[in-house]
């Protein structure tokens, strides 16, 4: 039975006659993030049938030779491992209550961090990982810091290598305000925005693969895989939401605040379309 | 109702834009553009470059050079409302591609 149909609460007839309404409406009422879940990563695969989804993860230098081997340089001695001993570090050592960083996640943090961001019911609202132990933090009497860069995203660079492998899996429960984060999401992934009037979709699906002031253009599916990720254009650790800062500055627009309900909700639709794409975090990019 | 609001606040924003500051008051064009910029950005449609005219305005103010400094300040209020009128647009026509629709 559709989702529409079972959050009515009718009686077994009536919400099976709402079912047959919504199937015979659904060429034009699609939705639900799973078909587009097929839809997105079919594109791709259509549109670059000889590149794997490691390949789509590894993004731009998968259009590049020389980049591609300039990346596999860097890789030798990934400049991230720095990153992952000191977000151990600060992962594990206890606030100043005695309590863990640990003690806010499900399995004490470890080998969870492909299932984020996470829509929490409690609040109703969708959580990254680096807002999740900026919450942690709070709700500890330690003080916020950058869900960017810093502390944290190093942090969450010690948690992605304990998920290294596993496969994205964001969920959208069946629970009306998940689906409306991701809708959310959705809308502002696909609308234009800055002087110049991109939207993020221009260049990251039909132009993928092509240049753009030098740069290759990564494809929008396998994008999540690899953050936060070493940046030598930053000198350290970044999170997602920072590398959308980048892209909506790039374009001329005011970047969303970090950690806001937009930022996570945009993470949230934009990490599940890398459903079954195995986690390859944290990463390294030019 | 919205047309009759939009009326208004046009015609409070000519009064005092020819009253209260002054057609030549920097500081007062800066404020009203910085007031319409934070609109813009609540809107998701805000430009960088309009926060860039009101620093080297505000700059230009600082250093004294004030017919510098109002004809950015005239600028960042003009974009501020081009961007404005831009992200209501926007956020209401915005769709998903065809190519990823089916
Ligand atoms: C004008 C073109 C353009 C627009 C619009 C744009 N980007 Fe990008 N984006 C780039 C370029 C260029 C890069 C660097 C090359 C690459 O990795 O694709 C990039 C990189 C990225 C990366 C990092 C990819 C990686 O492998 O490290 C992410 C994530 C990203 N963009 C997301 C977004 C999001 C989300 C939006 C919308 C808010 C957006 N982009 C809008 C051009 C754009």
């Amino acid at each position: 039975m559709t989702r529409a149909c079972r959050h009515l609460h009718l009686p077994l007839l009536t919400s099976l006659a709402c079912a047959l309404l919504f199937a015979a409406s659904a060429g034009v009422t699609r939705a639900g993030p799973q078909e587009d879940l097929q839809i997105y990563q079919d594109f791709f695969k259509k549109r670059f049938p000889t590149l794997s989804v490691e390949d789509l993860s590894n993004g731009a230098y998968s259009f590049s030779e020389d980049k591609k081997k300039q990346w596999l340089d860097i890789m030798e001695f990934p400049p991230y491992e720095v990153a992952i001993e000191e977000g151990k570090t600060l992962f594990e050592t206890p606030f100043a209550n005695g309590k863990t960083y640990g003690s806010c996640l499900d399995q004490g943090g470890i080998g969870i961090a492909h299932t984020y961001p996470r829509f929490d019911k409690a609040t109703g609202k969708v959580v990254a990982l680096a807002g999740a132990l900026n919450a942690c933090r709070a709700a500890n009497g330690e003080k916020t810091l950058s869900t960017f860069k810093g502390d944290l995203a190093n942090i969450a660079a010690y948690l992605t290598s304990t998920s290294r492998g596993k496969p994205i899996t964001v969920t959208v429960p069946d629970d009306p305000k998940a689906l409306a984060a991701y809708e959310d999401g959705k809308r502002i992934y696909f609308t234009r925005r800055g002087p110049r009037e991109f939207a993020c979709y221009h260049c990251h699906w039909v132009a993928a693969g092509a240049r753009i002031r030098g740069n290759e253009l990564s494809t929008a599916v396998g994008q999540a895989t690899h953050f936060p990720t070493y940046r030598s254009k930053w000198g350290e650790m970044g999170t997602l939401q920072r590398r959308y800062k980048g892209c909506m500055e790039n374009t001329g627009a005011v970047a969303l605040k970090e950690n806001s309900d937009g930022m996570n909700n945009l993470e949230y639709f934009h990490t599940y379309m890398s459903n079954g794409i195995p986690m390859n975090a944290p990463g390294t990019r030019f | 109702m919205r047309k009759h609001l939009l009326a208004v606040a046009i015609a409070t924003e000519l009064l005092l834009s020819s009253t209260a500051w002054g057609a030549d008051d920097a500081g007062g064009i800066l404020k009203e553009a910085k007031t319409v910029l934070d609109e813009a950005v609540s809107l998701e449609g805000g430009w960088t470059s309009t926060q860039d005219l009101i620093k080297e305005s505000e700059q230009q103010l600082q250093s004294g050079a004030k017919d510098q400094a109002l004809k950015l300040a005239k600028q960042a209020l003009a974009e501020a409302k081009l961007s404005l009128e831009r992200a209501r647009e926007l956020n209401k026509n915005w769709s998903v591609p065809k190519y990823l629709t089916k």
